[in-house]
């Protein structure tokens, strides 16, 4: 099953224990600032989470703050092995909440049926003698898909321009892209069994 | 370079606007293994940002410095008051003398106690159905207090107006509005009569009601059945229909009454069922536990039964009463699963139930992370969302306290499940699905 070399853990496990020091000392010492410094580096993040349930960047400027406060609370009392997981949890849940309060559903837009699995893979970062194999596996894929993939990976182009250039919404490229990688995956591995 | 860094850094830039087409893929392509970043970049293309200050990036230390109060503030507040005050008095005063009309009716009725013995038989079936009415409209009448007494001077001026000849004692204050209306009414029905008096011009159909049904037969009074009449102008078809039901009443057909019910839904063991569904039999009336299986349902019509039911329990029907209690009992399942294209032919609910039914055969190892981190908890509810080409959406849970792992752990149990095609070939439905482990 080892056709696509490992890409970059999105967390370094280094900072990932540099957090948890940081919670471990918030609890000791209820100094709000640690939060801060915590809470600072995932903004932006949080932010964009925000404005996608929430469509709204006042309501999403009111969040940003208010999820704050939470964590701030929760921190102290719930047991954190994972602090961006975590927050992206507690952030989810306070803009569901948000949601909830207002009797408003969550309306989704594009149905991405998004891969997070274990076998995270990108068709760029393939060994060059899986290279073969994976041009045969690409050429096997649905026109679009093909299209899409290459674009993507290949030519390094954006969602946005990919969109433009071929006249989709944003969302469908990131959908036909990750059902290329779904694809791709598994002729990959057909491949390995004949 | 860190991710979170380059990350927070690459979409501040997108905040802006200043994002290069080059950092842009970059942050895509980290996007496609990273829910959390891929709902952050679908929130920012989605939506456009209004305020666009790059400082609310920061946590601002000091932002709860107190500011000094402007100097006007006090004196607002102070003048605030006062209006505030000079309005409850005015108020007290209407109200006063809303009571203070009351206080001489209720003079006259102990005077003619005698003459009201004679009609009180007649009337016991209207005096029993009225009670309840009464009861809750003497609560409010203190309330109403101001309105009524306006109200009440309306009718009574009205009805001075065509019995003006036999008004003779009406000399002071208060006792100018009596009439002798008031005096014919509370002569023969005390409490009624007081109620109704007041109710008069909103419920036109009880005063006149009462007149046909006190004066019918002694027909002694026409001064008063026509200051009545007057009263009702404009209003005769009210007073008919009105009239007809509560004939309908006498008669021994139950009068639609409605209310609020409350309750609660438990199971066997006597631990409450959340979210569990409740609905009128014949209504569309509806209600959902909450986290104690407690209930409350509007119901139009007491005589009707309500249903309980909730997934994984056989649905249970009780008719009203004020407290109701539901103990639901575990459905007997069925594992044998049925052919896929019986699916697509099912309603949405049978669809779901299928689903559920789908995964109970699919779960079959222990939930160990939930079962160590979660004593106390046997059960989860959770609301799954299944896409059209039978993939998992997304899944929210709606029991509380469960630790991350375990929601980690039963999400990605899930997902597996769709990546093996479980629900392959369905359709995209939204259910409610119980583990219990």
């Amino acid at each position: 099953m080892n056709f696509f070399s490992e890409i970059s853990i999105l967390l370094d496990s280094e900072e990932q224990i540099r957090e948890l020091e940081l919670i471990a000392k918030y609890k000791k010492s209820q100094n709000t600032s640690i939060v801060g410094q915590l809470y600072e580096g995932y903004m932006p993040l949080i932010y964009g989470v925000c404005l996608k349930y929430l469509r709204d960047s006042h309501e999403a400027d009111d969040a940003l703050m208010s999820i704050y406060e939470v964590i701030t609370r929760k921190l102290l009392t719930n047991e954190v092995q994972a602090f961006r997981p975590w927050l992206y949890v507690v952030a989810k849940n306070y803009c569901f909440d948000q949601l909830r309060k207002k009797n408003r559903a969550y309306q989704r837009k594009s149905e991405a049926e998004i891969m997070y699995s274990e076998q995270v893979y990108h068709p760029d970062t393939v060994q060059d003698d899986k290279q073969v194999r994976l041009r045969q596996c690409i050429e096997k894929l649905k026109d679009d898909q093909k299209l899409i993939i290459h674009a993507f990976y290949f030519d390094k182009l954006s969602y946005k321009k990919i969109a433009e250039t071929h006249q989709i919404e944003w969302g469908k490229v990131r959908n036909l892209i990750q059902n290329g990688r779904r694809m791709l995956r598994n002729c990959m591995e057909n491949y390995e069994v004949k | 370079m860190d991710q979170n860094k380059k990350h927070k850094i690459l979409l501040q830039k997108l905040h802006d606007g200043t994002i290069t087409e080059s950092d842009l893929w970059s942050l895509e392509r980290d996007s496609l293994d990273d829910p959390f970043l891929a709902d952050a970049i679908e929130g920012y293309y989605n939506n456009d940002v209004k305020n666009k200050d790059r400082r609310k990036f920061a946590i601002t230390k000091g932002t709860t410095k107190v500011k000094k109060l402007p100097w006007y503030r006090p004196m607002a507040v102070a003048a605030s008051l006062v209006i505030l005050i000079g309005f409850t008095f005015l108020m007290n005063r209407d109200n006063n003398m809303a009571l203070q009309t009351q206080d001489v009716i209720a003079a006259e009725q102990s005077e003619s106690s005698s003459a009201y013995n004679e009609v009180r038989e007649a009337e016991d079936v209207l005096i029993q159905e009225e009670d309840e009415v009464i009861i809750a409209e003497n609560e409010t009448i203190s309330s109403e207090g101001k309105n009524q007494s306006h109200e009440s001077k309306k009718i009574i001026r009205s009805a001075k107006k065509q019995s003006s000849t036999q008004s003779q004692d009406n000399t002071n204050s208060t006792k100018n509005f009596l009439p002798e209306v008031a005096e014919d009414v509370s002569r023969y029905k005390t409490p009624q009569a007081k109620s109704k008096l007041n109710k008069a011009p909103t419920e036109p159909m009880m005063a006149s009601d009462m007149a046909q049904d006190i004066y019918s037969d002694k027909s002694k009074s026409k001064n008063w059945t026509s200051s009545e009449m007057d009263i009702n102008e404009g209003s005769d078809d009210i007073v008919v229909r009105e009239n007809n039901e509560r004939i309908n009443a006498i008669d021994g057909i139950p009068l639609r009454q409605s209310g609020i019910i409350k309750g609660r839904v438990l199971d066997e063991q006597g631990a409450p069922i959340i979210a569990a569904e409740l609905q009128t039999v014949s209504s569309d009336s509806k209600a959902i536990t909450d986290s104690s299986g407690a209930f409350v349902i509007a119901v139009s019509d007491m005589n009707e039964s309500i249903t309980a039911k909730s997934l994984g329990y056989a649905p249970s029907t009780m008719s009203i009463e004020p407290e109701l209690s539901f103990e639901l009992k575990k459905a007997e399942q069925n594992f044998s699963e049925p052919p896929l294209l019986l699916v697509e032919t099912m309603d949405d609910d049978e669809r779901k139930r299928e689903y559920a039914r789908v995964l109970d055969n699919y779960i079959t190892t222990p939930i160990l992370i939930c079962q160590r981190t979660n004593n106390d908890i046997s059960k989860v509810r959770m609301r799954i969302e299944i896409s059209e080409t039978g993939y998992l959406i997304n899944l929210d849970y709606v029991t509380d306290g469960l630790s991350l792992d375990c929601q980690t752990e039963i999400e990605n149990l899930i997902r597996q499940a769709s990546f093996e095609n479980i629900f392959k070939g369905r359709k995209s439905t939204t259910f409610l699905y119980i583990l219990r482990f």
